[in-house]
This record gives structure tokens, sequence and C-alpha cells, in this order.
């Protein structure tokens, strides 16, 4: 697999982080990514960058490696942080080249707007990595419960986006093998035209795809082999439970919010 | 092509918590024309170790040489597709990989990446089908309409279309059934002598290494366990045992007669009829006795 992949990739272990309910765990950085655009002086933002660099601390993760895992992610910060820069008209003249006026309007703007995105993107990376794809959905499903009173369907719901995250690593592996026997039989992704490089996805597209049709039936016969009816009366193995280091956590984050609305103007 | 390994290690996701070191400073050296058995146990580092035979993993350290190719890492940027072209690999499950409306198609898939003029690709596909033991009526049809077994025959066909000298087999008769299977090993054998190819292959199954191979590697976590000669390798059973192989059904037979009766047999080759012969004798003069 390619190393930028590993994104967001649970990494198995026994941190407070990990250990904390998964359903605790979305509710805190779903509000926090919320919170995030309420920011608005350095005082907040340094409330929000500590409380993010706080839970790096205590995933027990290097942040070296989650700063790796967001290198897709660089492209995008930069490219909006040099549009505020540029096009920004507000405040002081800073530098001033033929064309390019930079202004401190638009230095500050710049940087708000890129550290907001890398705060997210940590914060919520920092989900996935330390949440296995089944507790966010075991999660899912039960924040989203009161919803069956609706007809919602979630328990469905939750059972396709955990088929879906589970069959992501097994895809990308048969595309990975699918790819290197076709490379062997001479097909090249790297050089040539735009159009032969389009071409040359054929042969990785309709063997990906048979293979996952073929799985999909697989998987719906096995599950029918072994019972399953729906969700109606079903049962976990895995009960969700709140622990005493749930109500820390909470309690914690609430004291932080707090102090980020005194601060924020 | 002769192919060499020099101290070779790979290691998958490097600087990752899930980084994996697959191939531990391995040495190696494969003789043009030499039939070569890769054995051991899942995970042994088998298949990270085939895919460095035509550049598809680059090794973390350490080179590797296929014939004038020299791959390593401060070579990464070269084209291998002359490579890929001269050596063939049939991956597992290589029906796996079949994409084109027909056959026919599908054969002359890599003959064509490889630049092959379009008179000799006809010729080759009707060779190829015909080496892999079917009917010329096949080459119209979808390969996805085929059977299992008829569908593999293709995928292989489409492998050798490309002429390769030298020839990597992924365990090719898995899921195949007990005839297929012999039939398919034969017909990688018989390619191996009439074509004067490099032939490796990689198999759990100790009696096809034992029938077909000049040499085996037994590779355990990565690391050269053993290498020689089949009859060497299977000389010690307790050895094999320990990284959870064992020996060929033949060689256990012959051991068992060896300590349940007083005499023995020593195997150099014999077929299974040949063996039944020798056993039948042994026990008549017994009787005599």
């Amino acid at each position: 697999m390619k190393s930028w992949l590993v994104i967001g990739q649970y990494v198995p272990g026994n941190s407070i982080l990990h250990r904390l309910d998964p359903r605790t765990k979305l509710l805190l950085i779903f509000s926090y990514v919320i919170i995030v655009f309420f920011a608005n002086n350095p005082a907040s933002y340094a409330v929000l960058t500590f409380f993010a660099i706080g839970a790096i601390f205590l995933s027990k993760l290097s942040i070296s490696y989650i700063l790796k895992g967001i290198t897709p992610i660089w492209f995008f910060i930069i490219f909006s942080f040099l549009i505020h820069l540029f096009f920004t008209r507000d405040g002081e003249v800073l530098w001033q080249f033929q064309q390019i006026t930079i202004y401190y309007g638009g230095l500050i703007q710049g940087l708000t707007i890129s550290l907001r995105f890398l705060l997210l993107i940590m914060v919520t990376s920092l989900l996935t990595l330390t949440t296995s794809p089944m507790e966010i959905t075991d999660a899912l499903e039960n924040l989203l419960a009161p919803l069956q009173k609706w007809k919602v369907p979630v328990h469905e719901l939750a059972l396709m986006l955990s088929i879906s995250l589970r069959f992501i690593p097994t895809l990308m592996d048969e595309l990975d093998k699918i790819s290197k026997a076709q490379a062997s039989r001479g097909v090249d992704l790297k050089t040539g035209s735009l159009k032969s490089r389009i071409y040359a996805v054929v042969p990785l597209l309709v063997p990906l795809f048979i293979s996952a049709f073929r799985r999909a039936e697989d998987l719906a016969m096995a599950m029918e082999a072994r019972g399953y009816r729906g969700g109606e009366g079903r049962t976990k193995l895995r009960q969700l439970k709140y622990t005493m280091l749930d109500y820390q956590a909470a309690i914690i984050y609430l004291v932080i919010i707090i102090i980020f609305f005194y601060l924020r103007n | 092509m002769d192919i060499q390994f020099e101290r070779v290690s790979y290691i998958y996701q490097p600087n990752t918590p899930f980084s994996h070191q697959a191939l531990h400073e391995i040495d190696l050296t494969i003789d043009s024309g030499e039939f070569i058995a890769i054995v051991g146990h899942t995970g042994s580092g088998k298949s990270t170790l085939l895919q460095h035979l035509n550049g598809l993993l680059i090794p973390t350290m350490g080179t590797v040489k296929i014939g004038e190719y020299v791959l390593n890492k401060d070579n990464k940027k070269q084209d291998l597709k002359a490579l890929r072209r001269n050596v063939g690999i049939v991956f597992q499950y290589p029906e796996h990989q079949l994409f084109e409306e027909t056959v026919e198609k599908d054969i002359a898939f890599g003959p064509k990446n490889f630049g092959i003029p379009e008179e000799e690709i006809s010729q080759r596909i009707t060779g190829a089908i015909q080496e892999v033991g079917l009917q010329e009526a096949i080459l119209a049809k979808s390969p996805f309409e085929l059977s299992g077994g008829q569908m593999r025959r293709v995928a292989i066909a489409g492998v050798l279309a490309t002429m390769p000298q030298v020839l990597v087999l992924d365990e090719p008769t898995a899921g195949l059934d007990p005839y297929g299977q012999k039939e398919m090993m034969e017909l990688f054998f018989r390619l191996h002598k009439e074509r004067n190819l490099t032939t490796i292959l990689v198999t759990h199954k100790m009696e096809d290494a034992f029938t077909y191979a000049d040499r085996m590697i037994v590779l355990e976590k990565g690391k050269k366990y053993l290498v020689g000669p089949p009859a060497e390798v299977f000389r010690d059973r307790s050895l094999l045992n320990n990284v959870q192989l064992e020996l060929p059904e033949v060689l256990l037979f012959l051991e068992k007669i060896k300590s349940s009766f007083p005499f023995s047999i020593d195997y150099n080759g014999q077929s299974v009829e040949e063996l039944a012969i020798e056993l039948g004798q042994r026990l008549k003069e017994l009787k005599r006795e």
C-alpha cells in the first residue's frame, strides 16, 4: 500500500484516547469542528491549539507521524494561505513588488485559515487514528438510535457504513495486486500521454469491479447463512459503556470550551 | 538470464507504525535455465521475493541483478518495460486480471503493450491457446463466460504470449482440481524444457517442488533457511518440520516402510509405479526368507 494512504488509518493502542468511549470521542470532535469556526482572536486559537496538542499527546502517537499523515492536505492548506495572502486587501501594506501587494490583513487571514484547516484535520484524523471503524459505526448507530422513531433505518445505514469501511483496505489490496499483474503485462501508468494513461486504467477497473461484486455476493450469502435478518432484536457483542474516563474527558472539555468562549471577542 | 540477489532487504511502509520487514538480507543466485522452487510457510516472504524479479518492488537495501538490469534504491527511475517483457509473472489466481471483451484481446494485451507487431501477435495467440490446452473456438468468447479452470488457462496464455525468458509462477495450481493441477504443472515443466526457460515456482506443494525443481529455496520469516537440490533439502525432516513444512508424501511413505519393515528403499527419482514394484519384490524376498 502507498504510504500516504495510511492517513487516518486506525493504529491499535491502549492510550487514554484509545480507551475513551467512541461516542464521547465522536461528540467531542464533532463539537470541536463547529467551535473552531467561532475562534476570532489569538487567545481563542491558542486554546484550541492547546486542546489539539494535548489530545495528540494523550493519544501517544508521534506528532511527526500525524503531520506526515496529512501530507496530501498540505497542498490545500498552502494554496488557501496564498489565495488569502494575495487577494485580501485589508490593513497596512506590508510589501509591494510590481503588481503584487501584500496587506497585513491578508497575512493574518491566511494564517488563521491555514491554522483552522490544520486543527480540523489533525483532530478529525486523531479520531480515526485511535478508533477502529467498528467502534465508530457502533457509536454512530447508538447516537442515531432515537431517529428510529421516525422510521430512519439507522441499523442498516450503520451496517452499510461499516461494510464500506471494512472493505476499503481489502479493495486497496486487490487494486495493488491487479495493478502489479497488469504492470507485469506491460501496462505503464506513469508515463505516456494523458489519453494513454486514462486507457491504462481500464485493465485495473474492470477486474476491480468484478471482484467487488463477487465479494458483495459472497458476503451477502455468508451473512444469510449465519442467520442475519436485519437489525430488529439484534444484540451487540460489545456493549458501549461510558466509564469514569469519559466523564472526566467531558468535564475537562467543557472547562476548555468555557475558557474559549470567555476569551473570544 | 542469470538472477542475483545481493543482501536484499525489503520493508513495507517504512517509518510508520505499520512498518514490516518482509525480507532480511537475502543472497541468492539463480542460473539461466534452472527450475527453482521457493517454498515457505505463509508470510515467509515468498511473494515479496518474487515481486523483485521484474522490478515491481525495488529492494529497500541491497541489489537485485537480472540479466543486465540492476535494481536498487539508487536506481529507481529506469524503464522496466524491457525487463518485464523478459520476465513473465503468473500471479496467484491470475484469472482475476482478465478484463477484455474477448479471450483473444486479453491474450493480445501483453504482447501489444510490449510492442510486438500485429501479425506476430495473432500467431502467438494461437500458439499460446494451444499450449494451455484450449480450443481455438474459445478465442471469440468473453473470458467471463468461461469456467474457472478455463479462465486460469486463458490468463496463463496471456503471460506465455509475451514469450518471457524467465517464467515466475506464484502458486499457479491453487484452487484447481487434482487433475488440472497435474496437467498445469506438466505444461510448465514442458515449456521449461522446450523453451529453455528459467522457471521460478512459488508453491506450498512439496510434491511439486520435489518432482520438478532443480533446486529449492526454503524461506522462513524473510530469511533464507535452506537452499539446495530437493533430495538434499528433504533429507532432514526435523529441519523442515521446524518451519511447519512437511516432506512429500512419497518420502514420508518410504520413511514409514523403513520404520515398519526390516529393509528400506532409497529414493532416487522413481515413479510411484516403480516404487510399488520395488516394494512388491522386497516383500516377496522377505517372505521367502
